[in-house]
């Protein structure tokens, strides 16, 4: 039997022939591996990069989003389980190869192309094409991630990506197995070699009531960020909203959101942002130094300004980012 | 050629290579408790939970199972659960193959609801029904009756040739050498036959042969056909005892191949189970029409020749303590050894005993016998000193002899029977062969089949075979 064993994934799927891997998207035919989903996104849309969300990417840019169906994880929270949770063929897909993305990133005057809503690592050789041509157009890569990935197909695609939002769901091995289906250790090594290869990292934590809310686990998470990915990364705290499989759970009260960023901060994070919920003061960029505001934002839209090249307006403080 | 396989089951590797029982994510290895052993079994859902894909990784069915797999195996595909309560209703089973169709089924339902398989209920009717019919024969036995024989021997061909088809079969032995039988409620009719097989003939004899197997049914009624225009065949009494030691050898040979090559499969080339299932190889299915056809011309000649099943229940028989003897009555007139209908009698001047191996508990000498002095005793009779034992002392006055016409059938036969063990030996070599390297149809057929689905194949980085 011409078995072939994927390495894309810390799952490592030993395909049969015809057989399909635990992200649904790649298979075996005739003891090759091949995927299926390359150029066949089934969501693309001009987003907001705040949408993503990305707070130090180009604020108030578009960024052109696209994803294919499929997904390595399979998170019992899942907010796009609709197509995550799908095999490619019961998706509507449109043709879209790497240049015509690119094409169309340009045309709607976006400066980014986002490989988000799935997950950029099942469709890795889609996102590492479309990528290239993007980089040499000019417009950044991001990629929006639960970084679930071999450290050898993480290299290669870090040395076209500019910038991750990668999703640390939870800080134990326990809520991984649980929640998702995966383990920890991955992720956070793949944020580690992120990190050290130049890609502009935030991280986002989704606060699930009961499940990944407590203290502990909030202090843990932000005290190995600053720790591993340095105190100037930021970090937003999302609200969860019942989806999926767990539709038995209550939003995230906004409490629980203001206590989140309150110990990230306490902790010595620079940049501690509340997701998921309009008007929170939690959705702006504060000077770490002189503590004033320096981006507004309602929800996707920006208000006042005050950024001088990347740093305060006030106190002249280099602000981490890609401005 | 037995040394020739021996070096070859030693020396090659065995072509079933054990993968270890693990469950991936979406990919589960899991284990079916077949007809032969054990059926390695691949099952790759989806993330809704449905069938993907199922495929058996390495097995010791028969081949019936092989013929019918890939139709079989398509039905599992989409479904999410399988309704293991009643396992004939949603999915169909393999003709031939019923026990192992059953065993696949509850083992991938069981794998679907991850709960271990579900214990079968007692097979209440079916037993019932069995130790009815073989208490009836028993009767018929002690009480002579030839009517209530002949419907017993009907209602077995009904129940456990044309309803169940569960005869039993050299298979049965086989897998049990190799360490294999069913579940007993999982296959009740496997235990049943095996049991109304073996436990008389461990007492009284070939109780089974005499009025329970249903190709028995078959033969005797061919011989009915037969005496409608003129007598069967009886061969001469020496030929007769020299030719059915052939199948003690089949017995041995299939015992010794089926132990050797570790292959069930091999020993699938009993014509009664292509009579009853239809489904069988080509040199089974010409082995059946030479033994239908020269079971008309020589009665029972599968039975006293060739079957292996009733050559191993023939072993078993011969401790019987129970058997045909006379009593001092007996005159030595020896009109029952010229009317035995399988030359089982032997005579030692006026003792008479039947050989338990070769009888077939007919009755017919105890009817014959003009001083009634017959009968299915354990009290030994047998006179202190030995006389010189005879054989056939009064030449048949019954039929004409044949001298050729037996040589003849029993030549076809071994070969036939040669080629089909030869042909199995092939077919579960070349199966195995065929499971290792997927055939480029099948690949181009899976291709096309994505590309229909709007998909596209574009080579995937980052993998191993």
């Amino acid at each position: 039997m011409k078995t072939v064993e994927c390495l894309l994934c810390p799952r490592h799927c030993r395909l049969p022939e015809g057989g399909r891997g635990d992200c649904l998207v790649r298979t075996n035919v005739g003891g090759k591996l091949y995927s299926l989903v390359y150029a066949k996104p089934c969501s693309v849309h001009v987003d907001p990069v705040e949408k993503k969300p990305f707070f130090h990417v180009l604020p108030g840019s578009s960024a052109f989003s696209l994803a294919t169906a499929g997904c390595n994880l399979h998170c019992l929270f899942c907010q796009n389980w609709q197509i995550s949770q799908s095999q490619p063929e019961k998706t509507q897909n449109i043709d879209l190869p790497p240049q015509a993305a690119v094409d169309n990133a340009l045309r709607h005057n976006c400066r980014s192309i986002a490989y988000t809503y799935s997950d950029p690592v099942i469709f890795y050789e889609y996102t590492l094409d479309t990528a290239r041509l993007a980089q040499n157009a000019g417009l950044l890569n991001l990629l929006v991630t639960a970084a679930y990935i071999e450290q050898a197909p993480l290299a290669e695609l870090c040395t076209v990506t500019q910038a991750a939002n990668v999703d640390l769901k939870g800080i134990t091995e326990a809520f991984y197995k649980k929640m998702c289906r995966a383990s920890l250790r991955p992720v956070l090594d793949a944020l580690v070699t992120m990190k050290k290869l130049g890609v502009w990292l935030e991280v986002t934590n989704l606060v699930i009531p009961t499940c990944n809310d407590s203290d502990e686990d909030l202090r843990t998470l932000a005290r190995w960020i600053k720790n591993n990915c340095g105190a100037d990364t930021p970090l937003h705290f999302s609200r969860f909203w019942p989806m999926h499989q767990l539709m038995h759970l209550p939003p995230t009260p906004e409490e629980t959101l203001t206590r989140a960023r309150q110990i990230a901060q306490s902790e010595g994070l620079h940049f501690v942002y509340t997701g998921n919920i309009a008007g929170h003061p939690g959705e702006n960029t504060f000077c770490p130094v002189c503590k004033k505001e320096l981006v507004q934002r309602k929800r996707y839209t920006l208000g006042e300004i005050h950024l001088a090249s990347g740093a305060c307006a006030f106190c002249g403080h280099r602000i981490p980012g890609i401005w | 050629m037995l040394t020739g396989l021996l070096i070859y089951r030693i020396i090659l590797p065995v072509p079933s290579a054990d993968l270890p029982l693990t469950g991936e994510a979406n990919t589960v290895v899991f284990q079916a408790d077949g007809y032969g052993g054990p059926i390695r079994m691949q099952m790759v859902l989806t993330n809704t939970g449905s069938i993907q894909q199922l495929q058996v990784l390495t097995h010791q069915e028969t081949a019936a199972f092989v013929t019918q797999l890939d139709t079989f195996l398509a039905q599992f595909r989409q479904k999410t659960g399988i309704d293991d309560q009643e396992p004939g209703r949603e999915i169909d089973v393999m003709t031939g193959a019923t026990v192992t169709s059953r065993a696949i089924t509850q083992a991938v339902a069981a794998t679907l609801h991850q709960q271990p398989a579900r214990k079968d209920p007692l097979p209440l009717l079916p037993l019932l029904l069995s130790a009815t019919l073989g208490l009836s024969a028993l009767a018929a036995l002690l009480l002579g009756n030839r009517i209530l024989r002949g419907l017993v021997l009907l209602s077995a061909l009904f129940l456990f040739g044309l309803a169940h088809r569960s005869i039993f079969s050299i298979l049965q032995i086989a897998g049990i050498q190799t360490g294999h039988a069913p579940a007993l409620f999982a296959a009740p009719w496997w235990w049943i036959s095996f049991v109304l097989a073996l436990v008389p003939a461990l007492i009284l004899g070939r109780l089974y042969c005499s009025s329970l197997c249903p190709f028995a049914a078959i033969q005797e009624l061919l011989a009915k056909i037969q005496r409608i225009p003129r007598k069967q065949f009886t061969p001469a009494a020496e030929t007769d005892r020299r030719a059915r030691k052939i199948k003690y050898l089949v017995l041995l040979a299939l015992l010794t191949l089926t132990l050797v090559l570790g292959h069930l499969s091999v020993a699938d080339i009993e014509p009664y189970i292509t009579f009853f299932t239809g489904r069988g190889t080509w040199p089974v299915w010409s082995l059946l029409i030479l033994v239908l056809a020269a079971g008309t011309f020589f009665f029972r000649f599968w039975c006293r020749y060739l079957c292996p099943a009733g050559a191993f229940i023939g072993l078993v028989a011969r401790f019987a303590r129970w058997k045909i003897q006379s009593t001092p009555a007996c005159t030595g007139c020896h009109v029952c050894l010229a009317a035995c209908p399988v030359n089982a009698l032997e005579a030692e001047g006026s003792f008479v005993q039947a050989e338990t191996a070769e009888c077939i508990l007919c009755g017919h000498c105890l009817k014959i016998c003009p001083q009634k002095c017959l009968h299915l005793t354990a009290t030994q009779a047998r006179p202190a000193s030995g006389t010189q034992k005879q054989r056939r002392a009064v030449p048949s006055p019954v039929a004409p002899e044949q001298t050729w016409l037996l040589p003849v059938f029993l030549l076809l036969s071994v070969l036939l029977l040669t080629l089909g063990v030869m042909y199995n030996i092939y077919q579960s070599t070349s199966t195995a062969a065929t499971a290792e390297s997927a055939t480029p149809d099948k690949s181009e057929h899976l291709k096309k089949e994505l590309l229909d689905m709007g998909l596209t194949l574009h080579p995937a980085k980052y993998w191993k075979p």
